[in-house]
């Protein structure tokens, strides 16, 4: 049966509504296609962060977390890193070798409260930057407030925990859900075939760390 | 629950023979006894040995998602698969039929769940691998894959078994929630038609099947 028009409309409106409500995204900036000239397109990236002195766990997991991700779910050629803490040299070191973008993690705010369960209050940037001239190629800004014994992220956070430390884990499911959300709208390249070939080797997928247990299937 | 059972033999052996086979009820999924962590999970060897199936795994993944089927394909252990299939039988089959069976298996395969697979790719969040465990030849990777739907996510256990097959590691298997595909589509497809009418009959209906998916029309 086909709904009326306007019935459609209250429909789109009140899904619109909902996923705004439901976004922990504040701001997105996605550069001028015209600043990203085809010759300087940025596919091969390093990934870093930077987090406040006085959460020393927080670093490794943002940089984990968000090259996990954009290794597995955009066409972006991840170059594995040197070393942790790279955040605090500053994006432009990594612009070494075959990298032709930097995405820079940085925590504008980070709190963490109580103790098993942890609280995890983060608020973050996710910054692309260009290497070939500084340009800021994409942006975005969050917060989210998270519990670390989420259920539906245990083995996730065990994961992590055990290939970071457990100091890390605390951070890991509401630096997992954030990031997600804040990387999700940023521009894939597009890959030649042989960049393609590339990414196919480079694996997907991530950390090494302990043997997970099943939770739950999909409703 | 139909993505649920998709995704846990996603990249795998099930619904070549059996697209309708569903999983059970979800349980928590010990690791298998008398299964042995690869000397220490931290140790050298342990870490090699991970890396490799990590990297077979992650590049079956990505030739999935980028939908690089001969990529996919080179990533599975064929010869080792089919001889688990069909059991005694494959003793008594000459090196014609096997082929046979493989060949046809592979259309089959490749050309129900990887399509499926690649589907599925719309809801992962994240892949996260554990620690490689070693038995008897096999290995065993297992992973967490971080799904959402409906705003919600959720993780489910898969395990990735491979074996060395030709010029190194292969996926051979994939357990979810305690289930072997290759066991399953054994039990509950291979073994009756061997049943029925030998393997004569099996070669025939798989034959026909495989037929009919590369005329694009999966059974």
């Amino acid at each position: 049966m086909r709904r009326a028009p306007h019935a459609q409309l209250l429909a789109a409106a009140a899904l619109s509504c909902l996923a705004v409500a439901c976004s922990h995204v504040r701001s997105v900036y996605v550069a001028d296609p015209s600043v990203s000239p085809g010759e300087h397109e940025v596919k091969r990236i390093a990934v870093a962060a930077w987090a406040p002195a006085d959460h020393p766990a927080l670093e490794s997991v943002l940089e984990a977390v968000a090259g996990d991700y954009l290794k597995l779910r955009k066409n972006y050629l991840v170059q594995e890193a040197p070393a942790a803490s790279l955040g605090r040299q500053g994006w432009q070191t990594l612009c070494q070798g075959k990298v032709e973008g930097v995405l820079f993690v940085r925590a504008l705010r980070a709190q963490l409260k109580g103790h098993a369960p942890a609280e995890a209050d983060l608020s973050l940037s996710g910054e692309l930057y260009r290497c070939h001239d500084g340009a800021l190629m994409y942006r975005s800004e969050g917060s989210l407030l998270r519990r670390d014994d989420d259920k539906s992220l245990r083995q996730m956070r065990a994961h992590y925990a055990e290939a970071l430390g457990e100091a890390q884990g605390s951070y890991v499911p509401c630096a997992f859900s954030l990031l997600q959300e804040l990387l999700r709208p940023m521009p894939d390249p597009r890959l030649t075939e042989a960049e393609l070939e590339e990414k196919i080797e480079l694996g997907a997928g991530t950390r090494v760390g302990a043997p997970s247990e099943l939770v739950a299937t999909l409703p | 629950m139909r993505h649920a059972a998709t995704l846990s033999r996603l990249l795998i052996v099930g619904s070549a023979l059996s697209p309708s086979l569903a999983l059970g009820a979800p349980q928590p999924t010990p690791p298998p006894s008398g299964m042995a962590a690869v000397a220490s999970a931290t140790s050298a060897p342990a870490k090699a040995l991970g890396a490799k199936a990590k990297k077979v795994v992650g590049t079956l993944v990505n030739a999935i998602r980028y939908d690089k089927r001969p990529v996919g394909e080179a990533q599975l252990g064929w010869a080792t698969m089919a001889e688990h299939l069909l059991g005694p039988a494959y003793a008594q089959m000459g090196s014609a039929e096997r082929s046979q069976f493989v060949e046809d298996f592979r259309v089959l395969l490749v050309g129900t769940a990887f399509p499926k697979g690649h589907d599925l790719f719309a809801y992962l969040d994240g892949v996260l691998y554990g620690s490689v465990r070693e038995q008897n030849g096999r290995v065993t990777l297992p992973s967490t894959i971080v799904v959402h739907r409906n705003y919600k996510k959720t993780e489910m256990k898969v395990d990735w078994v491979l074996a060395t097959e030709g010029d190194g590691l292969k996926v051979v298997d994939v357990v979810s929630m305690n289930d072997s595909t290759c066991d399953g589509v054994r039990d509950e497809e291979v073994a009756p038609l061997l049943k029925e009418g030998g393997v004569a009959k099996l070669l025939g209906v798989l034959h026909e099947r495989a037929q009919a998916t590369r005329k694009g029309a999966p059974k």
